[in-house]
C-alpha cells in the first residue's frame, strides 16, 4: 500500500510523520534538533515542489511512504488522487491518504513562512523545528495510529486518515 | 489504451471544453450557446475543484479525461505527473496536456458570479465572451 502524508508545504510535520513512520525518527522521545534538521526534505521543499508527490521510504510493512503539500487545499489533493486511481484502475486499497495538518501550530506556520517563503532560512529554520519538537508526540501518537490500523487493515472511521475511494464523478 | 488527462488552472473546467473539442462533443469553430449545451449550470455550480471530468475517447481511440483547478502554481500538474510516477505508468501510454490560456478580468468575475442565483446569466455571458476570444487557442492546444 503507498501511504501519503501531506500538510499545508509537505516539508515540515509531512516529513516529519513519514520519518517517524519509517523509524528514522524515534516514536517513543522526542529527537533533538540535529536529528530533526538532518532529515532530507525537512524544511528543504520550495514553493514549486506543492503537489509533487515524494517518495520517502518504505516501511517494514512493506508499504511505500510519500509526502505531498496542498497547501489549504486537501479537496483538491482528494479529487484528483480519486479521480486518477479510477482512471488508471490502481485499485481502491492500493493508497492512503494522511491529513497531518492539524499537526502544525503557530510556531511551525511563522518558521516555515520565514524559511520557505520569505527565504531566511537561518531564522525560520529553528523556529520551525522548535514548533515541530512542541507537537511531536502527538505526530507520533497519530502515525502510531496509522501504524495500527496498517496492522489491523485498512478500514478506518478516522477523519484525518481518507482512503482514495471510488467517489461520484462529476459530469 | 492511450490517455489523454488535459488540466487547467482556473475554475470554470477550460480543460474539459477543450476535451469536448477534441472529442467532437464541440465542433472545431465556435459555435454561440454550444457550451452550455455540454456544461449545465448545475454541474459547474456543484463541481468541486481538482475533480475529474470524464470526456470519453476520440475517433483515434484515446481515452480523454480532464481537471481543473483554480491557480495554484503548478500544484495540479505535479499532482496528476507524480501520480503517474508513483504508479509507474508508462508516459508513453499518458499525455497530460496544460491549458495555459491568458486570463481576464471579466472571465475571472464571470466565474466568481456563475454560481450565483441571480446573476449567473451575466456569468455565462462573461464566460461565454472570453471562451470565444480563446477558442483557437482551445483547439490548437489539444490538436498539437
Amino acid at each position: 500500500m503507498k501511504i501519503i502524508y501531506h500538510c499545508y508545504g509537505g516539508t515540515h510535520s509531512s516529513v516529519t510523520a513519514a520519518c517517524i513512520h519509517l523509524g528514522l525518527l524515534p516514536r517513543d522521545r522526542a529527537p533533538g534538533y540535529d536529528e530533526l534538521l538532518n532529515l532530507d526534505l525537512f524544511d528543504r521543499r520550495n514553493v514549486c515542489d506543492i503537489g509533487k508527490i515524494t517518495f520517502v521510504g518504505r516501511d517494514g510493512l512493506g508499504n511505500e511512504i510519500y509526502v505531498v503539500g496542498r497547501r489549504s487545499r486537501p479537496k483538491l489533493l482528494y479529487n484528483v488522487i480519486e479521480g486518477m486511481s479510477r482512471l488508471f484502475d490502481t485499485g481502491r486499497d492500493s493508497l492512503m491518504l494522511v491529513d497531518v495538518s492539524s499537526f502544525v501550530n503557530s510556531s511551525m506556520r511563522a518558521g516555515g513562512f520565514l524559511s520557505r517563503r520569505i527565504g531566511l532560512v537561518g531564522i525560520g529554520r529553528p523556529i520551525v523545528a522548535w514548533g515541530t519538537l512542541r507537537n511531536y508526540r502527538r505526530l507520533a501518537e497519530a502515525v502510531e495510529e496509522v501504524l495500527s490500523i496498517l496492522r489491523r487493515g485498512p478500514e478506518t472511521k478516522d477523519k484525518r486518515i481518507i482512503q482514495a475511494g471510488r467517489p461520484e464523478v462529476a459530469c | 489504451m492511450k490517455t489523454l488527462i488535459i488540466i487547467s488552472s482556473c475554475r470554470f473546467p477550460l480543460s474539459a471544453a477543450a476535451g469536448f473539442i477534441l472529442t467532437g462533443r464541440l465542433p472545431d469553430r465556435y459555435a454561440p450557446g454550444k457550451i452550455w449545451e455540454v456544461f449545465s449550470a448545475a454541474a459547474l455550480k456543484n463541481c468541486a475543484e481538482g475533480r475529474i471530468y470524464w470526456i470519453g475517447d476520440t475517433a483515434g481511440g484515446t481515452r480523454v479525461a480532464a481537471f481543473t483547478a483554480r491557480s495554484g502554481r503548478g500544484i495540479l500538474r505535479n499532482l496528476v505527473s507524480s501520480f503517474l510516477d508513483i504508479y509507474q505508468i508508462d508516459q508513453d501510454c499518458c499525455s497530460i496536456v496544460e491549458i495555459n490560456t491568458p486570463s481576464s478580468l471579466s472571465f475571472a468575475l464571470g466565474q466568481a458570479v456563475l454560481g450565483l442565483p441571480l446573476v449567473c446569466g451575466l456569468g455565462r455571458i462573461l464566460v461565454e465572451k472570453h471562451i470565444e476570444k480563446i477558442y483557437p487557442e482551445l483547439v490548437r492546444s489539444v490538436q498539437t
